[in-house]
């Protein structure tokens, strides 16, 4: 303990000798003691026993026993060490670290939460999808494995289905009326609910679903496998197509894609029957498809609009569609969810216009941008180059498909050309599946990835090429 | 016959002593006409406190309790007290133990008989923790007990002393004060003849050794730490006193103030510093260098060390007290006010 200076007890000791004045009695100095006084009392006393050595002593000596007293006292000792500044202040200290803490803990959650927002909307979505068209399930399992080959023969067996996707194509006409809203899945659903294939244009409709390929190319290899009935069949039924499509409303399916009311689907012409058939070949692909399917909405380019009838001739010309058609990859429309959509505004929708260019939109499908694939294309790729030499003797690569999956977009046309890039379209490398000698030959019709790594490239020579590596290697199958 | 000629004794003492004229005079004052406004308050609270006293068993009865209870009020309140603060202090009252003390101090037997149940035992075991010695607590206790019973009678009547029990605090800690004043009486009785035959030998050796530090340079010193000194609150200065002066411990000065030990262990540690900041601050301020202020300050640390060993060497008898000596048989020493007229 530190020591006072000596002046300062002499002085003590002086001021002790001065005090004359009345010492207070016993029973204030008890009071004292048991710090029962009024304030001003205690004060007078206070003032007293600092200067009288005699009362400070009879004061200490008539302390009670510790223990007696200890438990009166020790409580109040402890109330007041801890409401004593020297722990008050270590107490605020430790609640500001607190505060501090907790604050940056809530950001750090709330950012995060954003994040998963951003990058795992797809799966939401297809959890969404998987949960509203449960019952559609099972069919469309079965289509998923009966893919392109069974699809042929199912569209031999079951003519039927000729009318679904003709069907198609008449809702693809009728998108004007508000039937229209809903054209795509119904079809679909129709056409899987007989579990038969998806005639010729389902079969198309596989191929673009699935790989995500343009309808047209869908509809050119159901023509070329099946001479276009599918074509005549959409002529043959296009009045009925309506009435079709009512129909079709009450399968499940149909109250699936009512499950999502918020699809705005604005399709056209013979888009519209790619795009309906997409969407059944995703359904019939169900999970993996599914997460494709939520975010495909198609919304067609407004351009293809006039179109239509010229698609819809087309057909009836059994002329392929593909030139014109567009398949549109809307990663964003479709769930109810603005706050999905919000998140996933920030990445592009990818289309197909009726031209074959290819093209995306930042807004929801309100506006669309072409994007250049050759400008950024890659240029250490010597074989791409001379490809590309080739390819600009011709006017423009017409794109059939365009597939995306968060920032990786994969698009696919004639030629044998697909182009992938990994930031959403601002740098393309041309890639050329291959595989021993082989390599991809015919247009490419369908692009499909399931995720980052597993894709599926159909093209209009028939050839399915895989990838397991997010398209290092292939696998033609 | 023995307790009589320690009764005598201490009403020597008490005549003698510094703190017992003061004690007389406050029981005197309490003779003064009672204030209106105590009295209305006593009539108020009268009946609640009557019963809260438990004055039926113990044959109090409500007149005589509304005296007390007006004697009591008005000894403790201040002239031009409300009738607010009167209540306030009646309502703080310990009723029962006054009631009780001063119906034994009027004779009531059944009153006595609690009396002695309660406290009898506890008053031996604080004159034992008082005193420190078995004979001299019981002396303390005994003379205590004589007392308390009012053997001395005056004008026929026999006058107990808890008939100046107020009940400001418990009857318990008012026996253990009353104990300690008596206690101290006597020590400073004998421990006074003790000094002075000390001081008969080496008195002048001692007197020279204190204007030392008072010397013309010192003025300066002094008067900065009367200043630095003044300016501590009222507590502030009980604990350096207690602490430097008493050679109390720390718990001793905390039990005293009610407050945590710890909290007087800083507090002693801030005083101290902020006690020397301020005595070089004010002697600066009377022209002295800080290099001066600072060595006048050294110098009397040194002294004071020096004074403390051999205080400590001729007082065997003090260390007794306490381990803790620094100043407090230097301060004992010098307390008593022969020392005072031999010094100067």
């Amino acid at each position: 303990m530190e020591n006072v200076p000596k002046i300062v007890q002499v002085r003590l000791q002086r001021r002790t000798r001065e005090a004359v004045e009345a010492h207070p009695d016993a029973d204030l100095l008890t009071a004292f003691a048991e710090q029962s006084l009024g304030e001003s009392e205690r004060a007078q006393v206070m003032e007293h026993v600092a200067r009288c050595g005699e009362c400070r002593e009879v004061v200490a000596l008539a302390l009670p026993a510790s223990e007696s007293v200890l438990a009166p006292s020790s409580v109040r000792a402890n109330r007041g060490a801890w409401l004593s500044w020297p722990v008050l202040r270590w107490g605020v200290v430790a609640a500001g670290i607190v505060l501090v803490a907790s604050v940056g803990i809530l950001q750090y959650k709330q950012r995060r939460q954003q994040n998963a927002a951003l990058f795992s909307s797809p799966v939401r979505q297809q959890e969404k999808v998987s949960a509203a068209l449960p019952s559609s399930r099972p069919s469309a399992q079965m289509q998923a494995r009966a893919i392109i080959p069974q699809a042929r023969e199912k569209t031999r067996q079951a003519p039927a289905r000729r009318d679904f996707s003709s069907q198609s194509a008449v809702a693809a006409d009728s998108s004007q009326s508000p039937n229209a809203i809903f054209p795509s899945p119904q079809p679909m659903n129709r056409a899987g609910v007989p579990g038969a294939g998806i005639g010729s244009g389902s079969g198309g409709g596989i191929a673009g679903g699935v790989f995500r390929p343009n309808s047209g190319s869908g509809a050119m290899l159901a023509g070329r496998e099946h001479s276009a009935p599918a074509e005549n069949g959409a002529l043959a039924l296009a009045p009925e197509s309506k009435e079709a499509l009512s129909a079709s409303s009450q399968s499940p399916a149909a109250q699936a894609s009512a499950a999502a009311p918020t699809h705005q689907v604005t399709v056209s012409g013979a888009s519209q029957v790619i795009e309906v058939q997409a969407e059944s070949a995703q359904i019939t692909t169900q999970d993996q498809a599914g997460v494709q399917r939520a975010q495909n909405q198609t919304i067609v380019p407004p351009q293809t609009q006039p179109l239509n009838n010229l698609d819809v001739v087309r057909a009836k010309d059994s002329v392929p569609l593909q030139t014109e058609s567009s398949v549109v990859f809307a990663p964003t429309v479709s769930t109810p969810q603005t706050s999905l959509q919000k998140a996933l505004r920030s990445l592009p929708r990818w289309g197909i216009s009726s031209s074959g260019g290819l093209q995306r939109s930042y807004d929801a499908g309100t506006t669309w941008e072409d994007v250049n694939v050759s400008a950024a294309e890659s240029r250490d790729e010597y074989q791409a180059k001379k490809i590309l030499k080739k390819e600009r003797a011709k006017p423009v690569v017409v794109f059939r498909a365009v597939a995306a999956f968060g920032p990786e977009v994969w698009a696919g046309g004639s030629g044998a050309m697909l182009y992938h890039s990994l930031d959403s379209g601002n740098h393309w490398a041309r890639i050329v599946p291959s595989e021993a000698n082989a390599s991809l030959t015919g247009d490419v019709v369908g692009v499909e990835f399931s995720d980052a790594q597993h894709g599926r490239i159909g093209t209009s020579a028939g050839e399915v090429w895989t990838t397991g590596d997010d398209g290092q290697t292939w696998h033609k199958q | 016959m023995r307790t009589k000629l320690i009764l005598q004794a201490s009403n020597e003492l008490v005549a003698s002593g510094n703190w017992a004229a003061p004690t007389r005079l406050s029981f005197m004052r309490a003779t003064k006409p009672i204030p209106a406004a105590v009295q209305s308050a006593v009539a108020h609270l009268l009946a609640e406190l009557h019963a809260k006293g438990g004055c039926e068993k113990i044959g109090l009865s409500g007149e005589s309790f509304a005296a007390i209870l007006c004697e009591v009020a008005a000894k403790y309140l201040p002239d031009g007290a409300s009738e607010g603060e009167a209540r306030t202090l009646l309502l703080t009252l310990r009723i029962e133990e006054l009631a009780l003390a001063r119906s034994c101090a009027a004779g009531n037997n059944s009153a006595w008989e609690l009396f002695l149940t309660r406290y009898r035992e506890k008053l031996y075991q604080s004159a034992l923790r008082i005193a420190r010695e078995d004979s001299a607590a019981r002396d303390l206790a005994d003379s205590l007990y004589a007392e308390l019973y009012g053997t001395n009678t005056r004008a026929g009547e026999r006058v107990s002393k808890l008939a100046s029990f107020t009940g400001r605090g418990s009857l318990e800690g008012w026996l253990r004060t009353v104990l300690a004043q008596e206690f101290v009486n006597r020590y400073r009785r004998t421990k006074r003849l003790v000094s002075l035959e000390e001081e008969n030998e080496d008195g002048e050796q001692f007197a020279a050794a204190e204007p030392e530090p008072l010397a013309p340079a010192d003025r300066r010193l002094e008067s900065a730490t009367d200043a630095a000194l003044a300016s501590l609150a009222s507590e502030d200065r009980l604990v350096l006193a207690a602490y430097y002066l008493d050679g109390r411990t720390l718990a001793e000065v905390a039990r005293m103030l009610g407050v945590h030990e710890s909290t007087i262990s800083r507090k002693v540690d801030k005083l101290a510093k902020t006690l020397r900041k301020k005595i070089l601050a004010g002697m600066m301020q009377q022209g002295m260098t800080r290099r001066q202020a600072e060595e006048a300050l050294e110098v009397d640390v040194r002294d004071l060390q020096v004074n403390i060993r051999r205080s400590l060497a001729q007082e065997s008898s003090a260390a007794a007290f306490s381990e803790k000596k620094d100043g407090s048989a230097f301060g004992q020493e010098i307390v008593p006010s022969e020392n005072l007229e031999t010094g100067k």
